[in-house]
């Protein structure tokens, strides 16, 4: 499918007429459009879905243009349209949609018709429209809306398709398989075989003739009966596929908040270690001050004295009493000489007064105890001691107060570290919960189990019951000469049918395996790292890394969810691009594939330059047609890349805030 | 000389209490009883008795074990308080000799002086009279002591961390 | 009866249903039902061939 011309009458902010034509030139396929953010790129895109599909999702509901809607008087209408032109399997498509506002006479604004029509070009050059009923499907089949986000490639939905699970992708199959071409092959097989009632197998079985022989009628009823039954039992086997893969699925989603719990535990454990830690320092930290304390209490004086002590030791050295007195003698003798004998040792006579008299009594100041030179020599001494306490003081309490500070930072390091754990453990889940839940889902998994098991076994022993059937039939009605023709036809049918249903296997195989190297070849070229993209049985895709370090799956950042998606979707499209053809089965032609656009919204816009570069180089191989919307600081670095590609360069001005005009850049 | 119970009194007491036991920067009142007259003397504070209810005793069994300290801590201050006591002699007998008597008891005064004199300053220093005592933390008070000891440091050592050789300016 | 299945005859019949069945995926005009009876059609018509 291939696009040709958009064209926008009052949707949103493009008033009037606006038209896009999209070149589908071999060599020079895309179409860029620039625009900033809020002049319309997103509008534009969902204009598409609008048109197609007839989605809105827009905030405001109204799709009128607001000038327009409010120039409007009472009593007039006014439309908004926008119509598709397309080119699917050669035909030439105009798909239209519109929708009458009307202003009543209140004022209000009010939806009216809506209609949609869908034209094609006849092989005679005409255009037609088709009816209500092909009407109807023709959009699915030219473009299935599942598929759509991957062709409308909406930059802020990347993230989703990024993180893509089996709920929402169960459908995707199918829409991959019918945009590659599988669907023919699908219907066919349909047609032949399934449905007893509808299948081309079960109305011929229904042609047998079984009258006259009654036990052929019995066998022809059995089978019908097994038949459905076995239809039904088919059935139950893919619900109860279903049921279980969403079981699991729920199973894994708990398992991952219990696996977060794990990381609470984690931390709860750090946080205790933590906790002690701080504890040991704490008390480190108390011994440090109370010897600081020690030291204050004991030896500041010392320190604080340090200037006066050389002073006080200059004062004291000049004191002339070196003299300690005499030896052997002490106050009291001169005492008991002047005041009891009266007379010297010498025999001579003291009186008071008198010379002998006032020299003794000088004499006796310098003797024990009244001589202070003792004192004043222990006074010395503990001048140098206390020099000596006083010196080392100011380098032990600086180097305590040092310590001091360490620890307490070690400290409040810790502490802070333990905030933020617990900041992270906060509006955890409660795991006992959860694990019952696990527990109870286990258990509904394991009946479902079972029983599909159980359905299994029916299911294989049903077969082999129709079949053998099925072998019986055909003998006895071989018998009635009338039968041949329709066993034939039916020999026929189910040999037919066993070859498309191989060849189905095997293509889809093939597809399969093409899917997965060619999105990884797309995906190697823009991401240089140690990453895989590996797809799964419904097209899920995982990204997993041969590097073990790398291997933090939770850990994808914005960019690469946003590569790998395209990369994804790039494969598709490049698959679609070509002919899958099975060499080994000549007797099937090949498959028919068609070509489809890649319409991307902000591709970038959260992709560094490198990755804009390399993912502009490979967007030319990669569609048939490209129509990129991009802001103009990214397409500066496009730019150089895509430049000989280049069709037709589109700006969206924006005039006001409710207008946009679409203009074409020369 | 020093063999009885000494009484803080009036607000000496307070500040005594808050530097032990609020601020737990000293063992015992005794610490602060050594420590006190060396810094008002050096910095030139005296202070008057102050009456009270409140008051900070240390107890006579205390102040024998350390009375060498403060002995010595008087001889110093009073052999070097020349503005106190001029003649030199006069303020050796009163620092050795001297066990009684009006002169001891008056430069034994002087001494008590500084000791309240000494306590007002190292109050100033620790704490700030703005601030309400009880909202100090214990670091804060560490940090507080640590600095005025850094000041001294830096006086005696005459080493500053300014980056200017003041010689220079001189 | 597998000895019967002529090659030729089953190579245009899968080419006729591959043919049918695209011309229905684009207009989707007949229902199951249908297609299955048009096929039918096909097989016997092929079958009755003699050449």
């Amino acid at each position: 499918m291939l696009l040709k011309k958009m064209k926008l009458e009052n949707f949103r902010q493009f008033v009037g007429e606006q038209i896009i034509e999209f070149e589908t030139n071999d060599d020079k396929n895309i179409t860029v459009i620039l625009g900033e953010n809020t002049s319309g790129k997103t509008t534009l895109i969902k204009s598409f879905k609008w048109v197609l599909y007839g989605k809105t999702d827009f905030e405001t509901k109204s799709l009128l243009n607001t000038t327009v809607s409010e120039k409007l008087k009472p009593g007039n209408k006014e439309n908004v349209a926008g119509e598709i032109e397309l080119v699917h399997r050669g035909t030439l498509y105009v798909i239209r949609r519109e929708q009458t506002y009307f202003r009543n006479n209140y004022g209000e604004v009010k939806l009216e018709n809506a209609r949609f029509s869908v034209q094609h070009k006849t092989s005679e050059g005409q255009l037609k429209y088709l009816d209500k009923s092909q009407v109807i499907n023709i959009v699915n089949k030219i473009l299935p809306e599942d598929l759509s986000e991957y062709f409308f490639f909406h930059g802020e939905q990347i993230k989703t398709i990024g993180e893509n699970r089996r709920s929402g992708k169960k459908n995707i199959k199918e829409a991959v398989e019918s945009l590659l071409g599988l669907e023919t092959l699908d219907s066919a097989i349909t047609h032949l075989s399934r449905g007893d009632k509808t299948s081309v197998i079960g109305k011929l079985n229904k042609e047998i003739d079984v009258t006259d022989n009654e036990e052929l009628d019995k066998k022809t009823r059995l089978y019908e009966e097994k038949s459905q039954r076995l239809n039904k039992i088919k059935n139950d086997i893919e619900e109860n596929k279903d049921i279980i893969e969403s079981f699991e699925e729920q199973v894994m989603d708990i398992n991952i908040k219990i696996k977060d719990n794990m990381e609470t535990k984690k931390l709860k454990t750090e946080i205790e270690n933590n906790n002690k830690i701080i504890e040991e320092k704490r008390e480190i930290k108390e011994k440090k001050i109370n010897e600081f304390k020690k030291e204050i209490s004991v030896n500041s004086p010392m320190f604080f004295m340090q200037p006066l002590l050389d002073r006080a030791l200059k004062m004291v050295d000049n004191f002339e009493e070196i003299d300690e007195g005499i030896p052997g003698m002490e106050a009291k003798a001169i005492e008991n000489i002047i005041e009891k004998r009266g007379k010297c040792i010498c025999g001579c006579e003291i009186v008071e007064g008198s010379e002998v008299y006032n020299n003794l009594k000088e004499i006796k100041k310098y003797l024990p105890p009244e001589s202070i030179g003792t004192i004043v020599r222990l006074f010395k001494k503990d001048i140098s001691h206390n020099k000596f306490k006083g010196e080392n003081f100011y380098d032990k309490t600086f180097n305590l107060v040092k310590e001091i500070r360490t620890i307490d930072n070690e400290i409040k390091e810790l502490e802070s570290q333990n905030d933020n754990y617990s900041d992270e453990i906060k509006n955890k889940p409660d795991v006992g919960s959860l694990e019952k839940e696990v527990r109870d889902l286990n258990k509904k998994i394991q009946h479902r189990r079972k029983k599909l098991n159980q359905l299994l076994n029916e299911e294989g022993s049903l077969e082999k019951s129709v079949n053998d059937l099925d072998k019986e039939i055909q003998k006895l009605a071989a018998e009635n000469e009338k039968n041949e023709f329709i066993l034939k036809c039916l020999d026929y049918a189910k040999y037919i049918n066993d070859k498309f249903e191989s060849h189905y296997k095997s293509l889809e195989k093939e597809i399969k395996n093409k899917l997965e190297e060619r999105t990884n070849s797309i995906f190697n070229k823009i991401y240089h790292g140690n990453r895989d993209l590996i797809l799964k049985n419904n097209y899920e895709y995982d990204l997993t890394t041969t590097d073990i370090e790398e291997d933090k799956s939770l850990d994808l950042s914005e960019g690469l969810k946003t590569v790998a998606s395209f990369s994804f979707i790039a494969g598709i499209v490049s698959l679609a691009k070509e002919k899958v053809h099975d060499t080994n089965n000549e007797e099937i032609s090949q498959v028919d594939t068609e070509p489809y656009p890649l319409v991307m919204d902000a591709p970038f816009s959260d992709t560094d330059e490198r990755h804009v570069q390399n993912i502009s180089k490979v967007i030319p191989n990669v569609a048939e047609q490209t129509i990129m919307i991009i802001m103009e600081k990214d397409w500066k670095y496009a730019k150089n890349v895509l430049e000989d590609e280049l069709s037709k360069i589109y700006i969206m001005d924006k005039k006001k805030e409710t207008i946009t005009h679409i203009k074409e850049v020369n | 000389m020093f063999e009885k119970t000494y009484t803080f009194q009036g607000k000496h007491a307070q500040y005594v209490k808050d530097l032990k036991d609020h601020a737990n920067l000293f063992d015992r009142y005794l610490d602060v009883l050594i420590l006190a007259p060396v810094l008002g003397f050096l910095t030139g504070n005296k202070s008057k008795l102050e009456s009270g209810n409140q008051s900070a005793k240390v107890f006579a069994e205390q102040i024998i074990k350390e009375s060498d300290k403060l002995e010595f801590n008087y001889q110093l201050i009073t052999i070097l308080d020349e503005e106190f006591c001029p003649d030199k002699t006069d303020r050796i007998n009163r620092a050795f000799r001297y066990k009684s008597g009006e002169d001891y008891e008056e430069s034994l005064e002087n001494f008590n002086k500084y000791i309240r004199g000494g306590v007002e300053y190292i109050h100033g220093k620790i704490f700030d009279k703005d601030i309400d005592i009880k909202t100090y933390s214990q670091d804060e008070l560490i940090e507080n002591m640590f600095r005025l000891i850094e000041e001294y440091q830096k006086d005696f050592s005459e080493k500053y961390d300014s980056g200017i050789d003041v010689g220079d300016l001189l | 009866m597998k000895e019967n299945i002529d090659k030729t005859k089953v190579k245009r019949l899968m080419n006729k249903i591959i043919e049918l069945e695209s011309e229905n995926l684009k207009t989707k005009a007949r229902s199951r039902s249908d297609m299955s009876d048009k096929i039918i059609e096909l097989i016997k018509e092929e079958v009755r061939k003699c050449y």
